[in-house]
């Protein structure tokens, strides 16, 4: 599923590229030429949406196969605002909010987990099929340098930070059993429960961002951009799970430029 | 140019197939298990095989004085492998068997007895031990049985559902689980210990358990191959071979009942109230009896040569009982603030309504099964929270 979006997301971009050839709108010129300060200034909106996941690096061995991956509608809004230096470099921030989201079922095999049934628990490491349902929203300040390849392209470098405004991060443990403990502990069959971390995740993420905007006509904008989060999704003293998750989500943006 | 910015889309994009791309190869297992222990002879008369613990029963003198029973044959997690404990062929004492797990990782220590059948028939609850998990610690009762030469054996004979409460992960202590042994020695009847019974409120976290009375058996509480959550009934394996005939049960015991018998829904609200068919009353009463059973027959009926908590009490597989039936279940005196403080002693006789068969007898093809519960439908998930059954010194008087 995910390969598909990718994928039409790259042929709308490739098509793009095509239309630069035949358009004449010198974006840049008007907004660099001029000499006035606040002529330095381009603002723009945007609306879209983030496709990717809330992913170990790699997938860990105890992951056996991902029987499904669905990329959960995740929009977002965001406002920047671009200082351009001369007619090559710039500096874009803005402010975005932004939800990054998926769901996804596997099974594993001594997958730990601390499976939660009404506050209580039991820990342990779990063979079967888990469920993982990922829906965060954040608040996004995105910190760019931007430098125009060409009139109607610029390609964006930098760093973002993220606040949580809301998290949820839950899931189900089934047609499993579990190890209490580790797993020479005693053997639970038939396994049935739910979990749900969604308090143990960081309230900030932060990591990198490299994108692409393009300016097929004179007030729209289109961007992808790639956010990689450097920041384990969960807090450090959280042992529930044996590995690191990261948000690394693709985004595709669409704007007005003012 | 045009190219350029493909390849920068692409190289944006990759990783993003990263997550769906690379399954890792398998690691080698973790668990080191022993799940199952054979013979050499067909002498087995029943095993328990738990986490940590085989207790294997033979028939008597099939191997002598058991100092030297060779070609064990045990069965392993997979990759798992035997690294102490297989040099030594003495099964006359409780014998160390250690297991690592195919990764190396983990190694872990299983007693292993293999005892002639000698069934103890008192029970004096004096032999407790802990059971510890990641979640609480509960007690386990055993007996112990010294032979001719004074050695010691544990029988782990008895059970009880503390196993499947720990799950719901609302017991810390001994004396939060439904099974416990008495805290003083006051509240025995002799002895340090006595057993207590005790029905406890689950709710919603029981997942369709939403009770669980205290109870305590002859038998095995396993959750193998079923939820145990949500199939608690078959959980409880109810009875062990036996190779005499019974004729009475005597129990002392005390009992406070905790009131209606509540009928619960799956969230644990209370829905109703349950009337007993039998006398009409609704008053939460306690379970205290023995059946003799029929342990091919079972096997021909259910597949299992035991009974479970659906079973026990309406088996065609059933050849005898003794269950109380006098008021006494209802509970038993009490002292000024509503405590029952004293043991009240009792003796069950069997009715058989099935002849049995000496020669089978022999061959251990009955069992039997000794049940207390602190609610008589505990197993239906039925019963007053606060039930509460002391049981001591029970004697099976046989034949």
């Amino acid at each position: 599923m995910k390969k598909i979006y990718t994928l039409l997301a790259l042929i709308l971009i490739c098509f793009a590229v095509e239309e630069v050839n035949a358009a004449k709108v010198r974006v840049r010129e008007k907004r660099v030429e001029k000499a006035a300060p606040a002529d330095r200034f381009v603002f723009a909106a945007k609306a879209g949406f983030n496709l990717g996941g809330t992913a170990p690096m790699g997938l860990p061995a105890e992951i056996r196969s991902l029987n499904s991956f669905k990329p959960t509608f995740s929009f977002t809004i965001a406002g920047t605002a671009q200082y351009n230096f001369n007619n090559k470099w710039g500096l874009q921030s803005g402010v975005k909010f932004d939800i990054k989201g998926m769901q996804t079922d596997a099974t594993v095999k001594n997958y730990q987990l601390v499976v939660s049934m009404d506050g209580s628990t039991i820990e342990g490491v779990f063979t079967g099929d888990v469920t993982t349902k990922v829906h965060n929203s954040y608040i996004t300040l995105p910190v760019l340098a931007v430098y125009d390849i060409s009139p109607r392209w610029d390609i964006k470098l930098g760093g973002y930070v993220s606040f949580m405004v809301n998290g949820e991060f839950s899931g189900t443990a089934t047609n499993g059993y579990m190890r209490d403990g580790s797993p020479i502990g005693p053997r639970v069959d038939g396994v049935d429960a739910v979990y749900d971390f969604s308090n143990d995740m960081r309230k900030v993420d932060a990591g990198i961002q490299v994108g692409v905007d393009f300016i097929p006509y004179k007030h729209l904008l289109v961007s992808g951009d790639l956010t990689w989060g450097c920041m384990p999704l969960f807090k450090s003293d959280f042992t529930a799970m044996s590995f690191n998750m990261y948000n690394v989500y693709f985004n595709i943006g669409f704007g007005y430029v003012f | 140019m045009k190219k350029t910015i493909v390849r920068i889309i692409f190289a944006l994009a990759m990783p993003l197939m990263v997550f769906t791309s690379c399954i890792k190869d398998e690691l080698p297992n973790t668990e080191a298990d022993i799940l199952d222990i054979i013979l050499d002879k067909d002498v087995i008369i029943s095993k328990k095989i738990e986490n940590e613990r085989i207790t294997v029963f033979i028939s008597p003198g099939a191997y002598g004085d058991r100092k030297n029973i060779r070609n064990i044959s045990y069965v392993l997690s997979e990759g798992a492998t035997i690294i102490r404990g297989n040099d030594s062929y003495d099964y006359s004492i409780s014998h160390e068997i250690e297991v690592m797990s195919e990764d190396g990782n983990w190694k872990k220590t299983h007693e292993v007895r293999i005892l002639e059948m000698a069934f103890p028939t008192e029970y004096y609850f004096e032999n407790w031990s802990e059971n510890r998990s990641s979640t609480g610690v509960y007690d386990e009762c055993f007996e112990r049985l010294m032979d001719d030469e004074g050695n010691e054996s544990d029988l782990y004979i008895w059970a009880s559902g503390n196993m499947g409460y720990r799950i719901t992960g609302k017991g810390q202590n001994p004396d939060d689980y439904p099974t416990y042994k008495t805290l003083s020695q006051d509240d025995a009847n002799n002895g340090a210990y006595a057993t207590i019974l005790e029905t406890r409120y689950v709710g919603k976290i029981g997942q369709g358990s939403p009770l669980a009375a205290g109870n305590m058996f002859i038998g095995e509480f396993s959750g193998k191959g079923i939820n145990i959550m949500k199939e608690q009934m078959k959980a409880t394996r109810f009875g062990m071979p036996f190779n005499k005939i019974p004729k009475t049960l005597k129990a002392w015991f005390k009992y406070k009942s905790g009131g209606v018998i509540n009928e619960y829904n799956a969230d644990g609200d209370i829905v109703g109230t349950y009337t007993d068919p039998a006398n009409g009353s609704n008053q939460d009463y306690a379970a205290i009896y023995a059946i003799m059973f029929d342990n091919v027959k079972a096997k021909d009926l259910y597949g299992k040569n035991y009974l479970d908590g659906s079973t026990i009490l309406s088996s065609p597989a059933e050849v005898g009982r003794a269950i109380l039936t006098d008021n006494d279940k209802y509970g038993t005196p009490t002292n000024e603030h509503g405590y029952p403080n004293e043991y009240i002693y009792k003796e069950l006789p069997f009715t058989f309504s099935k002849a049995i068969d000496p020669d089978r007898l022999a061959k251990y093809e009955y069992s039997i099964a000794i049940v207390f519960s602190s609610s008589y439908y505990g197993a239906e998930f039925k019963g007053a929270p606060g039930s509460k059954l002391w049981v001591d010194d029970v004697v099976l008087e046989c034949e």
